[in-house]
């Protein structure tokens, strides 16, 4: 008899039975625990503050019996769900984590101040990114559909062959309600003055010389562009702020980064060949 | 002409504006952090003057919990949360001024009421107005709004630290949003006075005399509300010391439509008859009415205007949270601009020489100005189709023998998608925009953008019209609107001009609006001066029909017909010398649907049969006023 608690096959059984005991145990716990749902006092002042968050007003009594079983509720469905395995291969749930993850990691990455040496530093570096859109200054010259009808595009024309041979503008074509003139304005204020399609192709068009007729809301019009300022150079003191904002955004990037590339690091990576 | 030329320089000396007007002159004095360039030539700006958060009473009621920054925010394009629960976003540009314009009266005192901790919370009515019984929720709201009307400082209740406080906050947010030659903004609230004429016996019913108070600059630490005076007359003595002391103000009476005959009756606020006194003070205070908002248009009445086939535009008559209809007679602008030249005729000074501005009185911190899009104004009370009447009620596809609630049916259906405040200034900053409306160089629309220019003089002609300088020759030789002629032997000569929303319908028709007095008695006349597809006025001053058309089943428009702009030179050809007389621009677009035709079409049911199915937009200029020489 003594021999048999020798054999290795025999402890390899009393361990196995031994582990099936343990696990059915486990179970139990687990399906005791697993059924029980505890509301603390702390998640329902959570819940209470994120539903007066929205609300606009605190809960009263009957709200927060709302609020509770709108919680239980969800953590029966959620544990049923588990229960099932429903999180294994959902990628959404993947997603999820990992994004909740990364929040994590980058509220860590708070930096701190920068010094103005450092602003300036980073603002020479990235100038492009400070300077404003492009803007554009023209003089237009108006036709009226109202008056030429039809006539309109050789009316056009004439005006065009009149400004080749030297007439003066401003003498030429209709009144207009609004300016007749505009100086340094970007696309998007053209185009909500005179419509998108006139805007794309004011922003097209070559500088110095009369082109058109362009097409608008309000009939055709003879452009000349004025000036161009691709990319209006703003002096460091006037945009500090909107600098250091993206320096800031620009130091939590790089430490998130850097956190990431640290956790990658503590994992061994096999990789495996795409063409077998 | 040397008459002209006087008048029209005490105008630029009273209204301080520049009249050496070229578009070369525009080439100094860029603005601080922008690139715009003022224009001798004043360019045309849209704003809305008439907007309410959360700090209203009433807005707070209706569940809004946005706030001046919110609306701010929506002026400038950004969506904000409607309390019914979806987003709100402006369809076209983004505004170029506005004001928030909450209830003085209990300023902030509700979202305190609603904080748990405050003393105001532990107060029985903020108890039962926040409960959940709501009839308990109507009768505390009914105590607030009864002492808002009779000037009550309810014990326990009202806190004047409170008013001081979110006041503050309504400054500070006005002053962090405006930027010179981008956005302005003025620190305004409403001063909200009702007068009780009706139902003293049980129930309330009144005449809207509310006006919104609009500060240039500077403000006082505390608004001047009905619980100070509920008599307009001592709200202006109030802005005239505030004046001395250096805030520059103006206020801006709105809904007349529901003034019971009050806002512009022919006598004092106590019964007293007008002198001239009482109209310089009325008008050193009030240079501009507003035209046109949500709860209906205040030009004119069908029953006052029978020959205006446009009369019935936007008619709402029922008092506030009443069922009875407004007085006519006394609550209609074009009534008042005739009465106001007889009153001069008798007193040497006209009350009512104002110009014309609109804005929205949304509650919800952004104003609903599009039809296809309409968000109405009282929050969770009008916030979806059926609440106001455009969808019938309990998911029904049809409107057979449905009968809708009361308000429902009087109120909400019967409000507007409207209107825009406009003005011709130099500038977008605070400083011209208020001069403009100062000189009541300013114009009103029902939600589109149409911009309209109004000159009178005695030397203008044809020509005019095809130069391209037409616009600083105009002010040279005569005055824009809201200006005043000195009448000379020569008949008075206009320029009418208006162009398009390109977001909106084209064109139709212009109109002069003339009002007049003779042997003591007012009349008026509506002339088309303009018509859009090559058509000319007939002998009745009337445009033939352009043929425009709405389709129901999708809203589309013809495409055919109307004009991206009209253009033309008037003569009154039945002007006299010797009358008064006063002329505005109406300008009018080719039809398209209503409101409640597009929430009918987005629900798939027929529109409300009791509704309009289409309306046509329009704009209004601000007056020209015509004096004889001799009077």
């Amino acid at each position: 008899m003594k021999r048999y608690f020798r054999e290795p096959i025999v402890h390899f059984v009393i361990l196995g039975a031994l582990l099936v005991f343990i696990h059915s145990l486990w179970n139990v716990w687990q399906g005791v625990q697993g059924r029980t749902i505890t509301v603390s006092a702390s998640e329902i002042e959570r819940l209470s503050q994120a539903w007066s968050n929205t609300s606009g007003r605190a809960p009263n009594d009957k709200d927060i019996d709302y609020i509770i079983d709108q919680y239980v509720k969800e953590e029966v469905l959620v544990r049923e769900a588990q229960r099932l395995g429903l999180e294994e291969g959902d990628v959404i749930m993947r997603r999820r984590l990992a994004q909740k993850m990364d929040f994590l990691i980058s509220a860590e990455g708070e930096a701190e101040d920068a010094s103005d040496r450092e602003l300036r530093a980073f603002y020479d570096e990235n100038k492009a990114q400070f300077a404003s859109s492009e803007r554009r200054s023209f003089n237009h010259i108006y036709l009226s559909p109202e008056k030429y009808g039809d006539g309109i595009e050789s009316q056009a024309q004439q005006i065009l062959e009149q400004l080749k041979s030297g007439a003066d503008w401003k003498g030429l074509g209709d009144p207009f309600i609004q300016k007749r003139s505009y100086a340094v304005i970007p696309q998007a204020e053209v185009g909500r003055l005179f419509g998108p399609d006139f805007a794309t192709a004011i922003f097209t068009l070559n500088q110095g010389q009369w082109s058109g007729p362009i097409g608008s809301a309000f009939g055709l019009h003879l452009v000349r562009i004025e000036t161009v300022d691709d990319a209006l150079q703003a002096d460091f003191e006037s945009v500090k702020p909107q600098v250091r904002d993206a320096w800031r955004a620009q130091q939590q990037l790089e430490f998130k980064a850097q956190k990431v590339d640290d956790l990658v690091s503590g994992y061994t990576i096999l990789i495996e060949d795409i063409d077998k | 002409m040397k008459k002209l030329m006087m008048s029209a320089a005490i105008v630029a000396l009273l209204a301080g504006c520049n009249q050496t007007a070229s578009d070369d002159s525009a080439e100094s004095g860029a603005l601080a952090g922008s690139n715009e360039q003022p224009n001798a030539d004043r360019n045309a700006y849209f704003g809305d003057l008439h907007i309410h958060t959360r700090n209203s009473f009433d807005a707070y009621i209706f569940n809004v919990r946005t706030t001046p920054d919110d609306a701010y925010k929506f002026a400038k394009g950004e969506t904000i949360s409607h309390p019914s629960g979806y987003d709100i976003k402006l369809e076209g540009p983004k505004l170029d001024f506005m004001a928030v314009t909450d209830h003085a009266a209990y300023l902030g005192h509700l979202p305190a009421m609603d904080t748990p901790g405050t003393e105001i919370s532990k107060n029985e009515i903020a108890k039962d107005m926040f409960s959940t019984d709501p009839d308990k929720i109507i009768q505390a709201f009914s105590i607030i709004g009864g002492a808002i009307r009779n000037g009550k400082k309810i014990a326990g209740v009202f806190d004047e630290n409170i008013t001081a406080d979110v006041w503050k906050q309504t400054i500070e947010a006005a002053d962090k949003y405006n930027k010179p030659g981008e956005f302005t903004t003025f620190s305004a609230y409403e001063y909200t006075a009702t007068r009780v004429t009706r139902g003293q016996g049980g129930g309330f019913a009144g005449g809207n005399l509310h006006r919104n108070v609009v500060f240039k600059g500077s403000a006082p630490r505390l608004p001047f509300s009905t619980l100070d005076s509920t008599n307009p007359e001592d709200l202006w003595t109030w802005m005239d010391e505030q004046r001395d002391a250096g805030n520059d103000v103006l206020s801006i009476p709105h809904n007349s439509n529901v003034s019971d005959g009050e806002m512009f009756k022919l006598e004092t606020y106590d019964g007293a008859p007008l002198t001239k006194a009482y109209a310089d003070k009325r008008l050193r205070n009030e240079p501009i009415v507003e035209i046109t908002q949500v709860k209906g248009t205040s030009e004119t009445h069908p029953t006052l205007s029978p020959n205006d086939e446009w009369a019935d535009f936007g008619i709402y008559e029922y008092l506030l949270s009443s069922q009875i209809k407004s007085k006519v007679n006394g609550s209609y602008v074009r009534e008042a601009l005739a009465n106001g030249l007889a009153i001069e005729e008798e007193t040497g000074s006209n009350p009512y020489k104002f110009g014309l501005i609109g804005s929205t009185d949304s509650h919800v911190a952004g104003g609903s100005f599009d039809e296809k899009n309409f968000w109405s104004k009282v929050g969770i009370v009008d916030g979806t189709a059926e609440r106001r009447g455009s969808v019938p009620p309990d998911g029904k596809k049809s409107w057979e023998g449905v009968i809708l609630d009361a308000n429902a049916d009087n109120w909400f259906s019967r409000w507007g998608a409207s209107g825009f405040a406009a003005v011709w200034a130099e500038e977008n900053t605070r400083e011209s925009i208020f001069d403009a409306m100062r000189r009541k160089e300013v114009f009103a629309t029902t939600g589109t953008r149409i911009k309209v220019r109004f000159f009178a003089g005695f030397d203008y002609d044809n020509a005019l019209l095809d130069d391209p300088e037409m616009v600083s020759k105009a002010y040279k030789g005569g005055v824009p609107m809201g200006g005043d002629l000195i009448g000379e032997s020569k008949a008075p000569n206009f320029l009418v001009w208006a162009m398009r929303d390109p977001l909106s319908a084209p064109l139709q028709r212009l109109q002069i609006v003339k009002v007049w007095v003779e042997g003591g008695k007012t009349n008026e006349k509506v002339f088309d001066v303009a018509c859009s597809d090559n058509g000319t006025p007939d002998a009745n001053y009337r445009c033939p029909d352009n043929g425009a058309s709405v389709n129901l089943k999708d809203c589309s428009i013809s495409s055919d017909s109307g004009a991206p702009e009209l253009k033309t030179y008037w003569r009154d050809p039945e002007h006299k010398s010797d009358q008064r007389a006063s002329y505005y621009v109406r300008v009018l677009e080719n039809p398209v649907c209503r409101w409640s035709t597009w929430d009918a079409i987005r629900a798939g049911v027929q529109p409300n049969p009791k509704l309009q199915a289409t309306i046509q937009e329009r704009a209004w200029s601000s007056p020209i006023w015509y004096t004889p020489s001799n009077g």
